[in-house]
């Protein structure tokens, strides 16, 4: 799957072996520097890495951990009753507890808590998920908290996660896009700039693709030729090849020539290789039935053959705008949006472990936060006038992560009696990123890079790595 | 690196404890224990023990020197607070929620909760949880008495960074003082352009000779006059442009051509699009939620940049403007208000003051003064002497203005009427107000001579005091840009940064030389920029040999001049010249330049979308909308690559190559010749060798011409008769009109006079007259298998009598027929077998009436076990399926070539 080996293919583009040896060479880079080729070419992380890639799961719009993966009793007992000490202050106005209607069970060897909206993924994976059950935020908006959680800061333009990633272990095949975030139907909230590349290079941002699509060239910008065939194209780069090569005779010395010579060859593969990545109805029936009908099965699928082949960073955003925001009729909002992802992430985690893929690939489920224990009171123009919802809440919520180099098995931390606010372990989506940098080679506090008169980094100056989470 | 790299690990640590609230308070709380209980133990000393020294020096010392000093340790800058750890008495603090450390008692220690990582609001050190076995030793040392051999006496502090110490190194910071090279005065009148460039070469000259080195031999005319074109007017020449100073006998043929590129409107165009990345131009606010967020007048800001700059505005006038033209200007009689958009075209932040106002900031103090002044928004700069005062002064001037939008510009800020108090947000908060500030303009570099910023918002001193207390720096930053943007090399290479921590650079002298002259001579970008390409050191080739090399790699001394690819705007203008096809107009409103009818301006004028910027922008690098961007990036990917081979840009283009002759093995060798000599002139403005002549008419003579069979290219759109007794379809023929949505006959307009009402559009058409010409949407198969024909067919009209459609394989099979009037169905058909080339038709017969015939017709194709839909109206077709022709393909490659693309 590789087009070449690194020796080849660094000399091709003209930089010495040396060149990726040098020592802090991802830390001090710099945006006056100008990088002189192919940024994606292959970098080595600080030390060894645990995952080389990350499939994030985004459950867009903010899942109730209540209803998930934190159950709480008190909900139950209290039913109805006003929190005690009132509410937290959250986006809209709650009310009273409000029970879950989701039966919880626990899974797996490690007893894993879960309600039934997640019982397949559950039942199959509990001893492999790391629960993260004291995450918190910053603000109960999605806006901010969705830059939070992609950027690690809510307002400025930062690169996203994605970005931060490709930027430091460049990719393991150039003929696919590095970062790549799929969403059915459109964008979610705040659009592109969840998977922007701010600072960083252009090529870095993340690359959008519609999954409910299924013509490559909806697919990935610029791929199909509407005009010539493969072959006709194959015996023109031919004559392009022997023009540049006359040019470049008496012009050896610049590496951005041969760079450039270079990358038109690899435009060429990537029309058929990208083409193929994404068409999943080269999959065995049993894969596809596995993962079930629908678009989150598809993208899912998808992420596994992205991953397969060396992308470094997939990510699957449930759908356009924030689909599990749930102010509303929780109960059937909650279980629909489930029902839609609860098999295809089984499957995927099956799969990958089956390709044996998952010892090196980082999953990661959650939204941008979770939601209050207690019920959304009716607002005109802000719900539907029910009291069947929940609203925002960044104080506590739950994510979950799986494969590469994480201690699986385990609820780390813990909400509140009612689930409301993070209370034991606390852990901030900075530390988050922390973490997940640290399973993928990286020293959170030396992945920098200079621009605008400062070192920049994912976790600004935040951020602890949580050992406990890592195997 | 190290010098990067070191100052960076220990002011992010200085950062994380003034960032995060929750250390503080605890850093507070300890801090004043130490004030009242440090003494008290300051006999312990005496008394330890030789076991428990060596238990402390081996066990307990080391980790706190490891994982505590940097942030609590002597040096002050680095101190998150006054709380240490690196003396006995400040180790040894208490207070209302139990002490410090309490000898003996590391249950009631402060330190070991911080340590054992339990309690969510104290948790040290940040960067994460000690091994147990040095939580041990720690809590083993207090139970055992904490027995401390540490002198008491704190260490002295370094005081390195404070403030005010960055501001006596700002006193000789080179930056920041008078210029070391000035021309000789001539009554305080500068050089001429011709004077000023073998000033520079001597300056050149003379580190090159230093340095073993010279300058390479000078470029040839073509390369020159290649060079030029591009570097000042962002258009590579024609051919009739290179052949005319190609064949100049004039001596002083390079000046001439220097003139006539300054003079021209394309030199302002380029100039503007390099000011446009400074300024971080965008057409939309970025995201604002559900509010509008297009700057529909943001084109007015361009076409000021683009007047300034031919009119060579004085730069300190060009400043001024961008800043408080709603001072200068009030009424824009002078044309001028539109500068402002500098400060507000930029990102919205969903409208939050603070971000607006830390943008505009940014965007004047980087673009202007290359101070990030930004940096000291939480905290006094850590790098270089900009206060958080400072940065709440000229906050002030941003946040006392409004935007009233609407005539004499929409793009003016004016000041507000009533002026807030300005206090210092501690950390950046908003909620967290600090000390009153006066407003004052960079009292750190200006110190004595800042001047107060006390009219209305404080903009209008803060821009004058730009262009005169500021007026070396503010010189030194422009030039560096302009000789960066002429030569592609920085003399600063961080040309937004000449902080502290920006070195004085090889050319200091050509640098300060080429600022001061700018000064004198009036701020006139157009005499430096023909001063330097004046110079032996601009003219000489990029070629180079191996021993000068060997000495200098990274071409700091200019012994060669630098190679540049082609930037995106040039890249696609040239395209556009190359085509023959590029509109010219200068100036106007934006246009989307990576969709459909893919206009012919120039790059600038492309439409930039802030929030999701198209790939091919990205791809190409260029500049961010977002921010400020210093030097764009030059990165090299195969994106590129595909965009240059497949898009409908590039497609659109190549029409343009279309008129040249066809070669085949009849035509003549000389007609070929011609045609390959006519794309050379047009894409690389020379004629080809034989060589390369010979190359193309192989090519042309081997080329595939076959079109590929993508989902478009698999429809046809037509009529033809319909033998109702043998259902089959003869003389199948192509509609040749497409006009408004429709494909129909040649009238181009309906009835036709052979085809009447006929056509087929996207979602369906109108039938026919008659069984003769009946409408037929033929699908051809790219491949052999078995498909599924499923679709809608709808008459919608209550008036006549309906259509009847039939799918029809290979014109003779029948595989379906339905009847609809003012109704619908669902057309599909059993599974098919097919060959590729063989044909499905969907076929409308008008029936006996053919008025009030439209129809509706999603016709789909699928092949079993293939997620692609062959969908009619998906995959509908303006234009016939074509291939590139030889020529096209041809042509195609030579603007791929890498001689079109890079400038020697």
């Amino acid at each position: 799957m590789y087009p070449m080996n690194r020796r080849s293919m660094l000399s091709q583009c003209g930089m010495g072996l040396g060149a990726l040896s040098l020592p802090g060479l991802l830390d001090v880079a710099s945006a006056d520097s100008k990088p002189s080729s192919n940024p994606l070419l292959p970098k080595p992380s600080h030390f060894p890495a645990k995952a080389k890639h990350v499939i994030h799961i985004f459950a867009n719009g903010g899942p109730s951990q209540v209803d998930t993966w934190d159950p709480k009793e008190a909900l139950q007992k209290y039913a109805g009753q006003e929190m005690p000490g009132g509410s937290p202050k959250t986006e809209r106005k709650t009310g009273n507890i409000y029970p879950s209607p989701f039966k919880f069970d626990r899974y797996g060897e490690s007893g894993i808590d879960c309600s039934e909206l997640f019982a397949k993924t559950a039942s199959a994976h509990a001893d492999k998920l790391c629960v993260i059950r004291s995450m918190y935020a910053d603000v109960p908006n999605h806006e901010p908290s969705l830059l939070l959680m992609n950027t690690g800061e809510a307002r400025l333009v930062r690169p996203s996660l994605g970005s931060w990633l490709t930027y430091g272990l460049g990719s393991e095949n150039l003929n696919l896009p590095s970062f790549i975030a799929m969403c059915p139907g459109g964008y979610p909230i705040q659009e592109s700039q969840n998977w922007q590349s701010g600072f960083l290079p252009g090529i870095f941002q993340g690359t959008y693709v519609d999954p409910k699509k299924s013509e490559a060239k909806d697919l990935i910008d610029y791929v199909t030729n509407n005009r010539m065939t493969f072959d006709g194209q194959r015996k023109a780069l031919d004559l392009l090849a022997m023009l540049n090569a006359d040019h470049q005779k008496s012009r050896q010395e610049d590496p951005l020539i041969e760079a450039r010579i270079q990358s038109m060859e690899l435009a060429y593969r990537m029309q058929s290789e990208a083409t193929d990545a994404f068409d999943t109805s080269k999959e065995p029936k049993h894969i596809l039935d596995m993962y079930g009908p629908g678009v989150q099965a598809k993208q899912a699928l998808i992420a596994r053959r992205l991953v397969q082949r060396g992308v470094r960073m997939v990510q699957l955003w449930h759908g356009e705008g924030q689909p599990w925001d749930s102010h509303d009729h929780i109960e059937r909002e909650h279980r629909k949006l489930a029902q839609e992802s609860d098999q295809a992430i089984a499957a995927l985690l099956t799969d990958l472990q089956q390709q044996g893929l998952l010892d090196e690939t980082l999953i990661i489920w959650g939204g941008e936060f979770g939601r209050t224990p207690t019920v959304e009171l009716p607002k005109e123009g802000s719900n539907k006038g029910t009291l069947s919802g929940r609203d925002h809440n960044h104080y506590g919520f739950t994510m979950w992560m799986a494969g590469g180099g994480v201690k699986g098995g385990q609820m780390y931390g813990a909400t509140d009696e009612f689930g409301f606010k993070a209370v034991e372990k606390r852990a901030h989506v900075h530390d988050l990123h922390a973490t997940i940098l640290q399973l993928m080679g990286f020293d959170h506090t030396k992945l920098t890079y200079r621009s605008a008169g400062r070192d920049f980094r994912l976790t600004d100056v935040h951020g602890r790595v949580i050992h406990d989470w890592i195997a | 690196m190290a010098l990067i790299c070191s100052p960076l690990r220990s002011s992010i640590q200085a950062f994380r404890c003034s960032y995060a609230s929750s250390w503080l308070a605890v850093i507070l709380f300890l801090a004043f224990l130490v004030s009242i209980t440090g003494t008290v133990w300051a006999e312990a000393e005496k008394s330890v023990t030789a076991d428990k020294v060596h238990f402390f020096e081996t066990k307990v010392r080391p980790v706190l020197v490891q994982h505590c000093y940097d942030c609590h340790g002597a040096d002050e800058a680095n101190r998150g607070g006054d709380f240490r750890l690196d003396t006995p008495s400040s180790m040894l603090s208490g207070g209302s929620q139990g002490p410090a450390i309490v000898k003996g008692e590391p249950s009631k220690s402060r330190l070991v909760r911080a340590i054992e990582y339990d309690d969510s609001e104290l948790q040290m050190p940040p960067e994460g949880k000690l091994t147990q076995e040095e939580i041990d030793s720690i809590k083993q040392w207090i139970q055992d008495g904490a027995e401390d051999p540490r002198p008491d006496v704190p260490v002295a502090t370094t005081h390195k960074s404070s403030f005010s110490d960055r501001q006596s190194q700002a006193k000789s910071h080179w930056a920041y003082q008078a210029f070391i090279d000035e021309p000789v005065k001539q009554e305080d009148v500068g050089l001429s352009s011709m004077d000023l460039s073998k000033e520079i070469d001597k300056r050149v000259a003379r580190k090159l000779t230093k340095n073993n080195l010279k300058f390479s031999p000078l470029a040839n005319r073509r390369t020159l006059i290649r060079r030029l074109y591009v570097d000042l007017t962002g258009l590579p020449p024609t051919f009739e442009q290179i052949e005319k100073f190609l064949s100049d006998k004039g001596e002083d043929w390079y000046e001439r051509l220097v003139s006539e590129l300054l003079d021209s409107a394309t030199f302002g165009e380029r100039m503007a699009r390099r000011w446009m990345d400074v300024a971080r131009y965008a057409d939309n606010k970025g995201y604002v939620f559900k509010e509008d967020r297009e700057y529909p007048y943001a084109y007015r800001y361009r076409d000021w940049l683009i007047r300034a700059f031919n009119t060579d505005l004085p730069y300190d006038e060009f400043l001024k403007y961008q800043i408080i033209a709603d001072q200068l200007d009030p009424d824009n009689s002078k044309g001028h208000l539109d500068a402002m958009g500098m400060l507000t075209l930029g990102r919205r932040f969903l409208n939050n003051k603070n971000d607006v106002a830390d943008d505009r900031i940014d965007v004047v103090s980087r673009g202007f003064l290359g101070i990030t002044v930004a940096c000291a928004r939480c905290h006094d700069h850590k790098f270089d002497p900009v206060s958080a005062a400072d940065y709440y002064s000229m906050r002030a001037a941003f946040v006392g203005s409004e935007e009233p939008g609407g005539d004499p510009s929409p793009l003016r800020m004016v000041d507000k009427p009533k002026q807030d108090k300005v206090f210092v947000f501690l950390r950046g908060n908003q909620a967290n107000r600090g000390p009153d500030v006066e407003r004052k303009f960079l009292t750190g570099i200006l110190g004595d001579v800042a001047p107060k910023m006390s009219t209305g918002s404080g903009r209008f001193e803060m821009a004058r005091s730009m262009v005169e207390d500021c007026k070396t720096l503010t010189a030194r930053v422009y030039v560096n840009r302009l000789w960066t943007w002429i030569t592609g090399q920085p003399i600063v290479d961080t040309p937004s940064d000449f902080g502290l921590r920006c070195e004085a650079p090889v050319q200091h002298d050509v640098l300060d030389l080429m600022a001061s002259n700018f000064i004198r001579e009036g701020w006139s970008t157009k005499r430096l920029i023909q001063a330097i390409v004046l110079t032996r050191t601009y003219k000489q080739q990029s070629s180079h040999g191996e021993d000068a090399y060997a000495i200098d790699p990274e071409n700091r001394y200019y012994w060669k001049a630098k190679r540049r690819r082609m930037d995106f705007e040039t890249f696609r203008d040239a395209l556009l010249l190359a085509t023959g096809t590029i509109d010219q107009t200068v100036g106007g409103p934006s246009v989307k330049i990576d969709s459909a009818p893919f206009p012919d301006r120039r790059t600038l004028y492309a439409y930039i979308d802030r929030q999701n910027l198209p790939s091919l922008f990205r791809t190409f690098d260029f500049a961010s909308p977002d921010a400020h961007v210093a030097q764009r990036n030059e990165t090299t990917v195969p994106q590129q690559g595909l965009v240059l081979m497949n898009s409908d840009i590039m497609m659109n283009l190549l029409d343009g190559f279309t008129k040249t002759e066809t070669p085949n093995k009849e035509a003549s060798d000389a007609k070929s010749a011609d045609t390959v000599g006519d794309l050379f002139k047009r894409i690389l403005a020379r004629a080809p060798t034989a060589v390369e002549r010979k190359a193309i008419v192989d090519f042309c003579q081997n080329a595939i011409v076959e079109i590929p069979m993508t989902p478009e290219n698999t429809w046809n759109y037509g009529y033809g008769a319909l033998n109702t007794e043998l259902n089959r379809i003869e003389a199948f023929q192509k509609l040749p009109m497409f006009s408004g949505k429709s494909w129909m006959g040649s009238d181009g307009k309906r009835p036709d006079k052979d085809l009447g009402w006929a056509s087929l559009s996207a979602e369906g058409g109108h039938s026919g007259a008659g069984l003769d010409r009946c409408v037929i949407r033929r699908w051809v198969a790219p491949r052999d298998g078995k498909v599924n024909i499923r679709g809608k067919l709808e008459h919608p009209s209550e008036k006549g009598d309906g259509v009847r459609g039939i799918v029809i394989a290979n014109q003779d099979q029948v595989l379906g027929t339905w009847e609809v009037f003012h109704s619908d169905t669902q057309a599909k058909t059993k599974p098919f077998s097919i060959k590729k080339g063989e044909t499905i038709d969907f076929v409308i017969d008008a029936k006996e009436n053919p008025s009030n015939d439209s129809f509706k017709w999603n016709c789909q194709v699928q092949y079993e076990q293939d997620p692609l839909t062959y969908d009619s109206s998906k995959h509908f077709m303006q234009t016939v399926p074509r291939s590139l022709d030889r020529w096209q393909q041809a042509a195609q490659m030579l603007l791929l070539s890498n001689e079109f693309c890079f400038v020697d």
